[in-house]
């Protein structure tokens, strides 16, 4: 670790010293919403009529170094506030500091506009990194979804994400698996980041400030993951005044509250609970109490010009009771609960105007624990992440800048699982992992952009494992409007995850016995402005896997004890071999995505071409097979219209996606056999044989909402109607094939019918 | 207004498209014929028994017809690999009888299937105009295993002790050195309607219920893995959710060899919880299916009163 820091820091130095500033100027500062004073993501500052400018980090800090004297006129804009413009005379070797409050638009004419910020289309397609996808809340919120809005949801209406089923808010990004996605909440890692048995993400939409989404190809600052990165910042909170947003649905309850803590920061939280056991339930039989609840709370502080802290906190928990058998005089059923907590404290420090940095000291643990005392069952599962961290960045010159930091993570996985007179699992892990990166961005000229960086791990289980991980990535201007941008890189997981039906995902580390799983991502784009905020981007992709590991289906008949308990009953713990198939694979894929972000219609159209290939030891014969989860063509349409209706704003939006069937494994063939030559009679028995070798029908699903804004003098109201599934199409989830009296009988079990849901937002 | 044109095509025929019901056929389009074998060699008995069959597409009716191959163009032979002897099965038949009148078996009665020996099974079958073949080996568990107490014979249905516990009869068994599968078959030996134990906490059943299902509820079955395979004793609990009636049961302790034991632990749960198939383990080579396996048994009663 001291090594690492000490390499980063000579690096540092001599990058400092070949660069050195001269007699240029630096000009630095944050950007903050006028209303609640929090800081803006993303913002687009620039000098007009010139290629010189930068976006705001995820603290609103911006840079823009080594600037020629002479006069200019700085642009400061973001989608939805006022443009913030000044005009500068910057002398020679002059430090600037000019922080911005930007005001939200205000709303012109019949017709509700969101306008758009002055900068054009093209230069911030040009600004983002190939593959990355930027969504804030105001889009979260008007895509129609089941009951309330959530993030996991929206999200897979854009191309290269993909749900499993309706049941699940899992994403499948490009072919890889929710596994393979880093998630993270301000900064901390989140395990397991769903409520409901997946049915819901387990983020609050309401306390979300800015979510970015790195469908492949991210820098070297990302890492421990093979496919891609979501990226969480929830609200700060309001600086100026206190806000709350209280949503009631059918389904749930929320509430939001933000407000300033004297001058020096701001404080938020959020708290929301599913009621559903206490109205529905109530009423009616054999329904199992099921709630969940979520809360976070999170604290701003400027304590100068150079120092900031934020500490953040989540914590949600989903409690399951189940009854087999009410009628009975006697009681049995069982308890089932799990959930995350996650903490994070964040020091931002600008160490000079050029030097910016985050340092984070973060704590994640996600744990469920099963009881069934009739059966002498027990389960606890536990995954606990401490990790410390640093970030720094450093602008060198308006062609130069670097980033580069350290993670050490301290993590712990324990499992145990008791049957008695059965046996017991009890896994105890508790490796550490290293990191250090850094990365050059090079902008030789206005038309291309170089990033090239490299991040080595250092991963410690009862093995050791040392990684470096190189990404490289360009963006080049074809023209005014067209730009072609491409990245490559190598990633490594050592994380390995045992997805569960209902319950929850277990994890396991590499060891001796589970290799790391690597990856390896080639990402060519073509993006154009093909007319006033109007964007077009096409991208193709090719990934390869190696040491992916799944669940083996058949594990009773591989795996053998560590030991065996003083009665002989076998004891398995994590040198355990059996329990996991390891297989190679690849992803190719094209993506079209048609957006347009702002004005009285907004929405976008994707689409996506991909295919995914496994090759799995005991899994078809070691033949290739397309996963579940692959689906050749996808297409979204997402559409929003406002417009000004009975004295309010009305919104109506719809959601459209049409895609290929997944892939199926059909029973193969029937036979007839006993089990035992004690049993009376012979079961009818399947034999699969080819690995998804036939497809389900397509999948189809139109939603639309309809939500009514009132603004009042201090308040706003927002009755929202929405609906799930319109056409009510009964899309296959699977086939249950069974006989009856010797017959065959199949049936499909059906994905989601039409949900309507009603509910009220409340704003003040 | 143009707006609401555009939407006014293209929302109905969205709405056309996401609507309806959507169906699923089996295809069989991966259909491979294959062998089935059913052959459970019980050490100490007589080579019988021996099932060979076939299968057929899902979907198929299945009667004597349909699964079992002409045994004029069938052969069975059955190999003791440890003392290199031979046996050409025989083809027992019914008339109009059900598939377990329907076995090959080794005409000497005298030859016993002997602990801790090996036996191969070679079955050749025309099915479907092509000639396939199919073999296995299992090796038969050792003689050591056997039941060796039960500590009770006779319990009220889920009976408490003086602490509230709810006692739970428990079967004691000798190790079969070298293995580590078994598996408790339960039968229950008075099972009538009447008899079935509807004030239980693990099921909402009524009379009805029990009708249509009540094979599934004559026996029972569970097993424990990787017991330890050195010489020793250890417990088998008989479930109470293995219990569904008052009266006798009949409780089969079996150790099983590897490949009954892969059988037994993957051949029922091929169907995953999100609806997709995966391939069980079958330990024969060549175009069989099934299992040929060994096992060594022994048997005690229980009786659970009311």
């Amino acid at each position: 670790m001291k090594c690492i820091i000490n390499i980063l820091f000579i690096i540092f130095l001599c990058i400092n010293a070949v660069f050195a500033e001269g007699d240029f100027s630096t000009l630095r500062g944050f950007v903050t919403d006028e209303a609640t004073g929090e800081a803006l993501i993303g913002v687009n500052v620039f000098f007009k009529d010139t290629y010189i400018g930068c976006s705001t980090n995820n603290s609103g800090y911006y840079v823009i170094p080594k600037i020629q004297p002479g006069r200019y006129e700085l642009i400061i804009s973001m989608l939805g506030y006022d443009i913030f413009s000044k005009t500068l005379n910057i002398k020679t070797g002059e430090n600037l500091q000019i922080n911005a409050v930007l005001s939200e638009s205000a709303l012109l004419g019949e017709t509700v506009i969101v306008s758009a910020d002055s900068v054009p289309t093209v230069e911030k397609m040009y600004r983002k990194s190939i593959s990355k996808i930027e969504i804030n809340p105001m889009q979260l919120k008007r895509v129609p979804q089941i009951a309330e809005a959530d993030l996991m949801r929206t999200l897979v209406t854009l191309p290269g994400i993909l749900p499993l089923s309706d049941y699940s808010s899992a994403l499948y990004i490009r072919g890889g698996t929710p596994d393979q996605n880093l998630i993270m909440l301000d900064g901390t890692d989140v395990y397991n980041p769903e409520h409901a048995f997946g049915l819901f993400s387990t983020f609050n939409t309401d306390a979300i400030k800015h979510v970015d989404v790195h469908k492949g190809g991210y820098g070297a600052e990302y890492g421990g993951r093979l496919s891609s990165v979501l990226d969480i910042t929830n609200l700060d909170g309001n600086r100026e005044r206190f806000e709350n947003t209280t949503s009631i649905s059918l389904l749930s309850a929320k509430t939001t509250i933000q407000m300033p803590v004297g001058k020096i920061g701001s404080i938020s939280g959020s708290i929301r609970r599913t009621y559903f056991d206490q109205t529905v339930g109530k009423m009616m039989d054999d329904i199992p109490e099921y709630y969940y609840w979520d809360g976070n709370i999170k604290a701003f502080f400027e304590l100068d010009d150079s120092n900031r802290l934020t500490i953040s906190t989540y914590g949600g928990n989903d409690v399951l009771d189940l009854t087999f058998n009410n009628e009975s005089t006697e009681s049995s059923g069982f308890h089932y609960d799990w959930g995350n907590q996650t903490s994070s404290v964040r020091w931002t420090h600008i160490f000079s105007p050029k030097l910016f940095s985050n340092f984070w000291l973060t704590g994640s643990r996600f744990s469920s624990d099963f009881e069934m005392p009739m059966f002498y069952v027990s389960e606890k599962n536990e995954l606990q992440d401490l990790t410390m961290k640093g970030n720094l960045e450093y602008y060198l010159s308006s062609h130069f800048s670097t980033k580069f930091g350290f993670e050490q993570k301290f993590l712990q996985n324990k499992y145990d699982q008791y049957v008695k007179n059965q046996g017991a699992i009890k896994i105890l892990m508790e490796p550490t992992h290293t990191v250090g990166y850094a990365k050059v961005i090079w902008t030789p000229n206005p038309i291309w952009n170089i990033e090239t960086g490299l991040r080595y791990n250092h991963f410690r289980s009862d093995k050791n494992f040392n990684n470096v991980a190189p990404r490289f990535s360009l963006k080049y201007r074809l023209s005014e409007k067209a730009m072609i941008k491409a990245a490559t890189g190598k990633y490594y997981q050592y994380l390995h995850r045992m997805p569960r039906f209902l319950f929850s995902d277990i994890w396991t580390v590499a060891n001796q016995y589970r290799d790391v799983s690597k990856s390896n991502h080639f990402i060519l784009g073509y993006q154009h402005e093909i007319m006033q905020d109007v964007e077009l981007e096409i991208e193709t992709f090719y990934k390869e896997y190696n040491n992916l590991f799944s669940i083996n289906n058949n594990m009773g008949a591989y795996v053998e004890p560590a030991y065996y308990d003083e009665n002989g009953y076998p004891v398995y713990d994590e040198s355990t071999r059996g329990v996991f198939n390891r297989g190679d694979g690849n992803s190719w894929g094209v993506e079209l995505l048609l957006r347009k972000n702002f004005g009285s219609i907004s929405g976008w159209i994707g689409y996506s071409y991909a295919k995914t290939e496994y090759t799995v030891d005991n899994i078809n014969k070691g033949r290739p097979f397309a996963p579940r989860h692959d689906r050749s063509s996808t297409l979204n349409i997402v559409a929003n219209y406002s417009r000004r209706m009975w004295g309010g704003n009305m919104i109506f939006g719809s959601n459209f996606v049409y895609s290929t069937g997944q892939p199926y494994t059909e029973p193969g063939s029937q036979y007839v056999i006993a089990r035992s030559p004690y049993s009376p009679g012979r079961d009818v028995e399947f034999a699969p044989t080819l690995i998804n070798n036939v497809r389900l029908p397509y999948y189809a699903r139109l939603d639309l909402s309809m939500t009514w804004q009132k603004q009042f003098t201090t308040w706003m109201l927002e009755p929202f109607l929405q609906v799930y599934n319109v056409g009510n199409r009964r899309n296959v989830w699977f086939v249950n094939y069974d006989y009856d009296n010797g017959k065959p009988d199949f049936e499909e079990i059906y994905m989601l019918p039409i949900l309507p849901t009603l509910g009220m937002n409340v704003h003040f | 207004m143009k707006i609401f044109k555009i939407i006014s095509y293209i929302l109905p025929a969205l709405l056309i498209m996401a609507c309806g019901k959507a169906t699923m056929e089996p295809s069989n389009s991966g259909f491979e014929p294959k062998i089935v074998i059913e052959g459970f060699l019980a050490a100490g008995n007589p080579i019988k028994d021996i099932r060979i069959t076939r299968n057929v597409p899902v979907g198929t009716d299945l009667n004597n017809a349909s699964l079992i191959p002409d045994p004029n163009t069938t052969q069975v032979l059955l190999t003791n690999e440890t003392d290199d002897i031979t046996y050409d099965l025989a083809f027992h038949s019914a008339n109009n009888g059900t598939l377990d009148d329907y076995y090959w078996y080794c005409t000497d009665n005298s030859v016993l299937v002997e602990n801790d020996k090996t036996y191969s099974i070679q079955v050749s079958a025309v099915i479907d105009g092509q000639t396939l073949n199919a073999s296995s080996t299992t090796t038969v568990p050792s003689g050591t295993f056997k039941i060796a107490g039960i500590n009770y014979a006779e319990l009220q249905y889920r009976q408490k002790d003086e602490n509230n516990e709810v006692l739970e009869f428990m079967v004691t068994f000798d190790h079969a050195v070298g293995s580590d599968f078994y598996m408790m078959v339960v039968n229950a030996m008075d099972a009538e309607i009447d008899s079935f134990i509807y004030d239980n906490p693990i099921e909402k059943l009524d009379e009805q219920d029990v009708i249509e299902h009540y094979k599934e509820y004559i026996d029972e079955y569970n097993y424990i893995i990787n017991i330890d395979d050195t010489p020793g004793q250890t417990d088998f609990r008989v479930w109470w959710s293995d219990l569904w009636f008052y009266g006798r049961h009949q409780i089969n302790l079996m150790v099983v060899d590897e490949n009954y034991g892969k059988f037994i632990d993957t051949y029922e749960d091929v169907q995953e919880d999100d609806g997709n198939f995966h391939e069980p383990i079958f330990a024969i080579e060549g175009d069989g299916i099934g299992v040929f396996g060994s096992f060594v048994a022994d048997t005690t009663w229980i009786t659970v009163t009311r």
